[in-house]
């Protein structure tokens, strides 16, 4: 039998020829491990999308990590206040390259409508996200979705370049900024302060 | 007891504060007032606050041994005060009292009732962080509901939405 071409002598043996591209994408696309940062409502939907009715493991999602250093999707599933932000983006910051941002239903993706001082009006101006989702809350079907849309962004990347020229820019929104640390005191002056803060009047004597 | 005997007794026992009552107003089909609904209230003095619910505990034929909530209202802009509310719940004897205490908003400053019923500590926090309000003699007066450092008073009825929050555009 002598007239098998060499790539076919390979794969004989057991080899397979692609692109190395394709290979990494291929891996990630189909592992995404999602970080769930369930934040209210949205959280309830998100549970029903891993578990068995909507089986998000037949899409290689499932494997919902708590701990952001083994996670790289990030899901957030709800209402973010600002003092929650810091958090959000620690978390973020915490998970290791590469990494996407899912904001599920419009309270993540524009503040929806909490238009309020409590709410960061999107989470795009602290994280780069990467799929919004509508709906208040989305069907879990829809976020399926997200993630196939996900998929198909992946597909497209092209890793090694990214690895051989290092990585593209940093998106650095919020990063260094959100220094909110819970039960420290911050230094004030009197002027930086709002009429109404009970510091003002502290400060004022009266 | 219903509010006039509540009312009656406090009169009787000559409650530190009390300055009179209020009763809600019947609709009026006629006129088109909606009425003001809710409790009649029992309008006390602010500085007399914690005086005032010391007694409502402690009477024997009131024993309000309970403060179901206490809030802070700020009923307009054009208003000259804010309204502190004290919900008191009395378990043994079955009854409920509204206290409200007018506070001027140019020094909303307040005893603090926490030394009578402690629950009122939370709510005294948050009264403090979203009106502004200083509750004198609090033993932690720290924000409960709001980040340490965040500017204003939310629920004041002229508070404007910040700018910007940690350099990050609230807009
Ligand atoms: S989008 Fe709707 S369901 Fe989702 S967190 Fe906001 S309010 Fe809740």
């Amino acid at each position: 039998m002598g007239s098998l071409k060499p790539a076919d002598e390979a794969m004989d043996a057991g080899f397979l020829a692609t692109r190395v591209d394709a290979l990494i994408n291929w891996g990630r696309k189909n592992s995404l491990w999602p970080m769930p940062l369930g934040l209210s409502c949205c959280g309830i939907e998100l549970m029903a999308m891993i578990g068995p009715k909507f089986d998000i493991s037949r899409f290689g999602a499932e494997a919902a990590r708590f701990s952001p250093r083994q996670a790289d999707l990030l899901i957030v599933a709800g209402t973010l206040t600002w003092k929650m932000a810091h958090a959000a983006r620690t978390i973020y910051d915490q998970m290791p390259e590469p990494k996407w941002v899912i904001a599920m239903g419009v309270c993540s993706s524009s503040g929806g409508m909490y238009d309020s001082y409590a709410v960061v009006q999107g989470v795009d101006s602290i994280l780069p996200v990467d799929v919004y989702v509508p709906g208040c809350p989305p069907r879990p079907d829809a976020v399926i979705d997200a993630i196939l849309k996900l998929q198909k962004r992946i597909e497209r990347e092209s890793p090694l370049k990214d690895i051989l020229s290092g990585p593209d820019e940093v998106d650095e929104r919020g990063s260094g900024q959100l220094t909110y640390q819970p039960n420290r005191a911050v230094e004030r002056t009197a002027g930086d302060l709002h009429p109404h803060d009970p510091r003002a009047s502290r400060e004022d004597g009266a | 007891m219903d509010f006039q005997g509540i009312y009656d007794r406090l009169r009787a026992i000559e409650a530190p504060g009390l300055e009179g009552c209020d009763e809600p107003r019947p609709a009026n089909a006629e006129t088109k007032d909606k009425g003001r609904g809710g409790d009649p209230f029992c309008l006390v003095t602010p500085a007399l606050l914690p005086a005032f619910l010391e007694v409502c505990r402690d009477d024997p034929h009131l024993s309000f041994e309970m403060a179901a909530d206490m809030t802070a209202t700020d009923p307009g802009k054009d208003e000259e005060h804010l309204w502190v509310n004290v919900q008191l719940l009395s378990v043994s004897k079955k009854h409920r009292l509204a206290v409200k205490a007018l506070l001027p908003k140019a020094s909303p400053v307040l005893p603090t009732t926490s030394g009578v019923y402690r629950t009122n500590q939370w709510h005294e926090r948050e009264c403090g962080e979203m009106f502004g309000i200083t509750f004198e003699g609090h033993p932690d007066p720290r924000n409960i509901l709001l980040p340490d450092d965040w500017v204003g008073a939310p629920l004041r009825k002229d508070y404007e939405f910040p700018r910007e929050y940690h350099g990050i555009s609230c807009e």
